[in-house]
C-alpha cells in the first residue's frame, strides 16, 4: 500500500439509521491513520455538518428519508469549499441502475449494503490517496 | 286417324302455350262419349215426341250441342251415333236394319247429313278449343301479371333502346315514380350520373344474350335519395329468338346493408376490444366506438360494491362531458328512480325510449338543474342496456341521440345489446387484469422494500461483527471465540446474499434487471472467482481453462451466475470431494462447465431445478432461487444453462454464452444481408 502523507483524517457518515453511524463510528480504523469520525443522521443535518466538519472523506447513504444521498451529493459539488470533498456513496444492491446516475454526479465511489468493513476501510484509504494527489 | 291428327296438331300447340304459363287439366274421354250418348237420346226423345220441319237440323243441332260440350271426339261420336238413329228410326221402314234402306232417296241425304255434321263439329269443337285456350292465356297472363305487380322487387321491362316499357307496384314503391310517369321514358333517369357507364356496359352485355347481375350498386330515387340496390337484368326473347328488350330485377338492399354494417361494427368492436387489457383503454375504445356513429353521447356506469360510479362520460362536444360529470356529482340519480341507469341496473332489462318529449322530460325529471343539464346535453331519445358478466349486472352504457336528431329503434337495441355483452367482458377482463396487476406491483413493491429494510439491520450487525473479530484476533482471543465471531460474520452474509436473491427475481419478474455488458474474458472472470472462494474452502475448487473466451456480457451478472453454480456444488457434495469448473469452447459458444461429485440429481428433480422454489436435491436449503436466477441471467445473456447427472456419482452444470467472436460475425452477416 502505498503511504499515505497525512496522518489524521477527517470522516463524516451521512445515514438515517443511527445503529449504522454508531458501529462505523466505532469500527472504522487505518493502520497509521488517525481517523476523526463524525456523523450525521439525514440528509439536511450531514450538511450542515459537511459544512462545519470539512470531511476529508463524506460516506453517504443513498436512501434517506427527507434530503436523499444524490440531493447531499448535489449540494456538496455545488459548494465550493466541500467541492473537491471525496464522496462514497452505500447503496443497497438494487440501485445499480441510480449508479450510473451517481458516476455523473462526480460520485468518487460506492459500496453496496451490507459491506465487509474492511473493504470499507481499503475504500476510504484509497480515497484519501486519491486526495492527496 | 283424324282424331290422332288433331290432337297431333293441338298437342304442339299446348306445348308451346305451356311455356308461357298457359296449363291444361286432362279432362277423362269417358265424360264426353256419356255427353255424347246423351245429347243423342235427347235428340232421339225430341224426334219421337215432337213433329219438326227440319228434321235433319234438329240431328246437326244435337252433334253441334254434342261437340261444343265434349269436344271433337264427342261432337263425331254424337254425329255418327244420329246418323244411325236416322237410318234406323226414321228411314223407311222403320226400326229395320236392312241396308237397303240406304238405296233410294235417302242416301243423298244422309250423305249431306254426314258432311254437314262433320264439319259443323270440327268447326264448333274447334271454336271450343280456341275459346278454352284463349281464357286460359287470359288467365296465365293474369296470375303472371299478378305476380310480378304483388313482388316486393321492383320489376321492369324495357325495349332494345333502353325506353321502359313495363313498371311494376315493387318498382313504384321503390323509386317513387308512378307507372305513368315513367313509361316511354329513357331508363337513364334512375342511374346517377357517375355511373353511367354502367347502363353502356349492361347494354352491350345483354346485345351478347348475357344476363347482367349487379350484386351492389346505386340508384337514384323520385326525391333524388341514393339507394344501395341489387341488379338482375336478364334479355328477353320473342318467339324467333330475337332479343326485344330486358327484364330488370331490382332489390333495394339498404337493410341487408345495414345490417352488413352493423355486423362489421360488431366484429371492429370485438377486435378492438380484445386487443388491449387496460381498464382505461378499453372504456375509451367502448365510448369511441359508440359516439357519434350509435350515440351523440353516451355514459358508462359500473356497479362497484354497493356504489354505482360513472366511469366514462363521452359528448359530441367535448366541453358538454364536463358540465355533465359536474352535474353528475352534485344530483346523482335516486337509486329507486324510475329510469335509465338506475331502472336497468335494478331490473337487468334494457330501457329504450324511442322519443322523448318535452313533456316527459318535464313529469319525470322534477330537478330544474338535472332537467336543464340534459337539455343543454340534447335528449330526443334514449338507450340504456345493462352490461353483464357470468349473468350479473355489473354496469349498464346509456346511449342519447340529442343535436343530430336521431331515434333509437328495436334494431339499434339489438345491436348495442350485442356490443354490450363484448364490452362487459371486456370491461371485466381488463378489471381482473388491473387488479393482478397492482397487486402483482404491490407485492413486488413491498419485497423491494423489505429486501431494503432488511439490509439496513445486517449492516450494522456486520460492521460490528466484524471489528469484534478483528480486536479478538489481535488480542489472541481463544480459537472458540473465533469461530463463533467468524460464524456471525458469515451468516450475516448468507442472509444477505438471500435478501439479494429475492430482490434478483422481483426484478426478473418485473423485468428491471438491466445488464451492463461490456467486454469479458472469461479465464479471468472465473480465475478470479475461483481464487475468493478458495479462501474459503482451500484446494475444494479446480480450474482448468483449455481455452480463452471473451464475451459481450455484464461481469458482475456472469459473476453471480458462476458463484451460484460453485456454491451449489460444494453446498450438495461431501466436504472433500472435489468441484471441477472447466472453460472451454465449442463453435460459437464458450462453455463453463461445473463438475461436483455429488449425490446427484433425479430425473424427477431434474426438470424442476431451474424453476423458483426448487432445490437440487428436493431438500429445503435455501430458497430455492439461486438456479432459478442463474438461468434467467444466461438467458438474458443469449446463453443456454443445462445439467447432466447421475444419481450417486455427481452433476455437471454446463453455462454456454455465445463468444464476443461470433457475436460481431453474426452482426457483420446481418448488416450485409439488410
Amino acid at each position: 500500500m502505498e503511504p499515505l502523507r497525512v496522518n489524521r483524517a477527517k470522516i463524516l457518515v451521512i445515514d438515517d439509521d443511527r445503529d449504522i453511524l454508531e458501529s462505523l463510528q466505532n469500527s472504522l480504523e487505518l493502520p497509521k491513520v488517525k481517523l476523526d469520525i463524525r456523523t450525521a443522521p439525514g440528509g439536511m443535518l450531514g450538511l450542515q455538518e459537511a459544512k462545519r466538519f470539512r470531511p476529508d472523506v463524506v460516506i453517504l447513504d443513498l436512501q434517506m428519508p427527507g434530503v436523499n444521498g444524490f440531493e447531499v451529493l448535489d449540494e456538496i459539488r455545488s459548494d465550493s469549499e466541500l467541492s473537491h470533498t471525496k464522496v462514497i456513496m452505500l447503496t443497497a444492491k438494487d440501485d445499480s441502475r441510480n449508479l450510473w446516475e451517481g458516476i455523473d454526479r462526480r460520485l468518487d465511489d460506492f459500496i453496496s449494503k451490507p459491506f465487509d468493513l474492511e473493504e470499507l476501510e481499503a475504500r476510504i484509504y484509497v480515497q484519501l490517496l486519491e486526495a492527496q494527489k | 286417324m283424324i282424331i290422332s291428327l288433331f290432337q297431333g296438331l293441338t298437342g304442339r300447340l299446348k306445348k308451346r302455350l305451356q311455356r308461357y304459363g298457359v296449363t291444361y287439366k286432362r279432362r277423362s274421354a269417358v265424360w264426353s262419349y256419356i255427353i255424347a250418348v246423351m245429347v243423342v237420346a235427347a235428340v232421339l226423345w225430341l224426334r219421337l215426341e215432337f213433329t219438326f220441319r227440319l228434321p235433319l237440323g234438329v240431328m246437326l243441332f244435337g252433334a253441334f250441342v254434342a261437340a261444343t260440350l265434349g269436344g271433337f271426339g264427342a261432337g263425331l261420336l254424337a254425329l255418327l251415333l244420329l246418323a244411325f238413329v236416322q237410318f234406323y228410326y226414321f228411314s223407311e221402314p222403320v226400326l229395320s236394319l236392312s241396308l237397303a234402306k240406304l238405296v233410294g232417296p235417302d242416301l243423298g241425304t244422309q250423305i249431306n247429313f254426314l258432311v254437314i255434321g262433320f264439319i259443323m263439329v270440327a268447326l264448333s269443337s274447334a271454336l271450343r278449343y280456341m275459346r278454352r285456350t284463349a281464357a286460359r292465356m287470359v288467365s296465365a297472363a293474369n296470375r303472371l301479371s299478378a305476380v310480378v305487380e304483388s313482388s316486393q322487387d321492383a320489376i321492369i321491362g324495357k325495349d332494345l333502346n333502353g325506353i321502359v316499357t313495363d313498371w311494376n307496384k315493387g318498382a313504384e314503391k321503390l323509386y317513387g315514380y308512378s307507372r305513368r310517369e315513367v313509361v316511354g321514358k329513357h331508363i337513364s333517369f334512375l342511374v346517377p350520373a357517375e355511373r353511367r357507364h354502367e347502363l353502356e356496359d349492361i347494354t352491350e352485355r345483354l346485345g351478347r344474350g348475357e344476363n347482367v347481375n349487379l350484386h351492389e350498386t346505386v340508384r337514384v330515387d323520385k326525391t333524388g335519395r341514393y339507394l344501395p340496390v341489387q341488379v338482375a337484368i336478364s334479355p328477353v326473347y320473342d318467339a324467333k329468338g330475337n332479343i326485344i328488350g330486358a327484364a330488370t330485377i331490382a332489390r333495394d338492399i339498404s337493410e341487408r346493408r345495414k345490417r352488413e354494417e352493423e355486423q362489421d361494427f360488431l366484429r371492429q368492436a370485438n377486435q378492438l376490444l380484445v386487443s388491449s387489457l387496460d381498464y382505461e383503454t378499453i372504456l375509451q375504445h367502448i365510448s369511441q366506438l359508440l359516439v357519434p356513429v350509435l350515440a351523440d353521447w353516451c355514459a358508462i356506469d359500473l356497479v362497484d360494491g354497493q356504489e354505482i360510479s360513472r366511469v366514462n362520460f363521452v359528448h359530441r362536444n367535448p366541453q358538454l362531458a364536463e358540465l355533465s360529470r359536474q352535474m353528475l356529482k352534485r344530483y346523482p340519480w335516486p337509486e329507486d328512480y324510475p329510469h335509465g341507469v338506475p331502472l336497468v341496473l335494478r331490473t337487468g332489462q334494457p330501457e329504450l325510449i324511442p322519443e322523448v318529449t318535452d313533456s316527459m322530460l318535464d313529469k319525470e325529471v322534477p330537478d330544474p338543474v338535472q332537467r336543464q343539464t340534459l337539455r343543454t346535453l340534447g335528449l330526443c331519445s334514449q338507450l340504456v342496456v345493462p352490461l353483464k358478466s357470468r349473468g350479473t349486472v355489473v354496469g349498464s352504457i346509456s346511449l342519447a341521440y340529442g343535436e343530430s336528431g336521431r331515434h333509437y329503434n328495436h334494431n339499434t337495441l339489438m345491436l348495442v345489446e350485442s356490443f354490450a355483452a363484448s364490452a362487459a367482458a371486456a370491461i371485466e377482463n381488463s378489471r381482473h387484469y388491473r387488479e393482478v396487476v397492482q397487486s402483482e406491483q404491490q407485492k413486488d413493491e413491498f419485497i423491494a422494500v423489505a429486501s431494503h429494510e432488511l439490509k439496513t439491520p445486517l449492516t450494522s450487525m456486520k460492521t460490528y461483527a466484524q471489528r469484534i473479530l478483528r480486536d479478538a484476533k489481535r488480542r489472541q482471543a481463544d480459537e472458540a471465540e473465533v469461530r463463533a465471531l467468524e460464524l456471525i460474520t458469515r451468516q450475516t452474509d448468507r442472509l444477505s446474499s438471500l435478501v439479494n436473491n429475492i430482490l434478483d427475481v422481483t426484478k426478473l419478474n418485473n423485468g428491471a434487471l438491466v445488464l451492463h455488458r461490456e467486454t469479458v474474458s472469461l479465464r479471468e472472470l472465473i480465475a478470479t472467482v475461483i481464487e475468493r472462494i478458495n479462501v474459503l474452502v482451500p484446494d475444494r475448487v479446480t480450474f482448468e481453462a483449455r481455452a480463452d473466451a471473451e464475451v459481450d456480457a455484464d461481469p458482475s451478472r456472469i459473476e453471480q451466475a458462476v458463484v451460484n453454480l460453485i456454491n451449489n456444488a460444494i453446498a450438495y457434495s461431501d466436504p472433500e470431494s472435489p468441484v471441477k469448473v472447466t472453460l472451454s469452447t465449442r463453435g460459437s459458444y464458450a462453455v463453463i462447465a461445473v463438475a461436483d461429485q455429488g449425490s446427484g440429481i433425479s430425473p424427477k428433480h431434474r426438470q424442476y431445478i431451474f424453476e423458483r422454489f426448487s432445490t437440487a436435491s428436493g431438500a429445503t436449503k435455501g430458497l430455492g432461487l439461486g438456479l432459478y436466477i442463474t438461468k434467467q441471467i444466461v438467458d438474458q445473456h443469449g446463453g443456454r444453462i443445462r445439467v447432466q447427472s447421475q444419481v450417486g456419482r455427481g452433476s455437471t452444470f454446463y453455462i454456454e454464452l455465445p463468444t464476443l467472436a461470433s457475436v460481431k460475425k453474426l452482426s457483420k452477416l446481418l448488416k450485409k444481408e439488410y
